[in-house]
């Protein structure tokens, strides 16, 4: 339980999945899925832009906030 | 009176700390040590946990696996005798190997459903489990002698180093996470680093050694031969064995090996810096690192290597962001330096270093 508690405040920040289309080549970002994999053909989500169905994951990590100079 | 009562009151401090004074800051230490001692337990307990439920789910095994993953988390390797030094790399890499294939069968066997990449991603989320099992014991051991022999000295030692101890342990436990879902974690930007040297221009590719492979590219007319272990499972290879057979059958065609891996920052300076330099760039138990030393200096191949710092933590805990964007510098930096050191029509090794998990061909 308390493990628990601390765990929630420790959460880690999940990762981002970067997906580029193989049509038109739009890049989006979506949180990472399990069985997501750097170079991954992907042919069941639709591009944003052109609506195609082939995505490639370009890169999947975790975003970190900007320092402010 | 009240100053007779400060008097006694000094008199008792001056004769009692003396005497008792280790004694309370001893108890102040063991109380310390056990609180963490108890947040070590309850670590220990999650990632054990949940090494099971990703069996679980995953593996979809007939019967319950928790005696075997309890029997997994105690299982152990003993080193080679060091006493007569001769010969001791090749038996520590027997025991390693055999070890390595020992574990991944009893892995394989208790998750009779998983896919190979995922035997190998469940493999090393065993050994996450064994590997804070093993910390959890060590100071439990210090903790029950320091207060059973009332050794300060033995508890002091301990206590010094519990809050880097801490620090690995929440280590283990975002790296139980990483591996139970699969993402790519720091120690693989320099698998990730050649996988995008390679993407979209291989001409062939075959395996060299166990888990490990070659990705033959072309850059400006000069051959590149990629090495990597196979992903996108939780897997290192043996890039020193497959670098190794490469020279041997290359021969003297070889101008250049680059080594890219990950490698610990000190204490201020940023994740992500690259550095270069002259050597072989692979961490470990020194197998990988001797072999390829060896094999370049018979036949005078320069060594040049890349090191991606990052923290002990960074290393096993889900990639960042500016680990993972280093990997594009250090692209640019890769290709830079084949074009500058190999000729037009020369040949170069290029192997990149680090842990696949989440990181596909």
């Amino acid at each position: 339980m308390a493990l628990r508690k601390r765990e929630n405040a420790l959460k880690p920040t999940p990762p981002l999945t970067f997906l580029k289309c193989s049509e038109c080549g739009t890049d989006n970002s979506r949180p990472f899925k399990q069985n997501d994999y750097v170079f991954k053909v992907i042919e069941d989500e639709k591009c944003p832009k052109c609506g195609s169905t082939r995505m490639v994951v370009v890169n999947i990590y975790v975003p970190e906030k900007k320092q402010e100079a | 009176m009240i100053i007779a009562l400060v008097w006694l009151f000094m008199i008792m401090i001056f004769f009692i700390y003396p005497t008792f004074g280790q004694r309370m800051q001893l108890s102040y230490m063991l109380r310390d040590l056990e609180k963490k001692l108890n947040r070590l337990k309850l670590i220990r307990d999650d990632i054990r946990q949940r090494t099971i439920d990703t069996i679980k789910n995953i593996g979809k095994p007939e019967q319950d696996p928790t005696p075997e993953i309890d029997r997994l988390n105690e299982f152990f390797l003993i080193p080679p005798e060091s006493m007569d030094p001769y010969g001791i790399v090749y038996k520590l890499e027997h025991i390693l190997e055999t070890h390595e294939s020992v574990f991944e069968e009893d892995v394989r066997k208790i998750a009779p459903h998983a896919e190979e990449h995922q035997v190998k991603t469940l493999t090393n989320l065993v050994e996450i489990s064994r590997g804070i099992n093993t910390l959890y014991r060590i100071v439990r051991h210090f903790y029950l002698l320091g207060k059973k022999t009332s050794n300060i000295y033995l508890v002091l030692q301990i206590q010094m180093i519990m809050p880097q101890l801490m620090e690995i342990a929440e280590a283990y436990r975002q790296a139980s996470i990483a591996f139970s879902e699969g993402q790519p974690i720091g120690d693989g930007v320099g698998v990730l680093v050649a996988a995008k040297l390679v993407n979209g221009n291989e001409k062939r590719r075959y395996e060299i050694a166990k888990d490990t492979i070659v990705q033959e590219i072309e850059i400006e007319s000069r051959r590149v031969l990629v090495v990597r272990a196979m992903g996108p499972g939780g897997n290192v290879g043996r890039p020193g064995e497959g670098v190794k057979r490469l020279v041997e059958q290359e021969k003297d065609n070889l101008k250049l090996i680059v080594t890219i891996d990950a490698g610990l920052k000190l204490e201020g300076e940023e994740s992500g810096k690259i550095v270069e330099g002259i050597g072989v760039a692979i961490g470990g138990p020194g197998i990988d690192k001797y072999k390829i030393e060896e094999i370049a200096k018979q036949h005078g191949i320069p060594l040049y290597a890349f090191v991606i710092f990052e923290s002990i933590g960074e290393a096993i805990t889900p990639m960042k962001e500016s680990i993972a964007k280093a990997a594009d510098s250090v692209l640019q930096k890769v290709r830079k330096l084949l074009l500058e050191k190999v000729e037009e029509g020369g040949t170069a090794i290029v192997a990149g270093i680090g842990n696949t998990v989440g990181i596909g061909v």
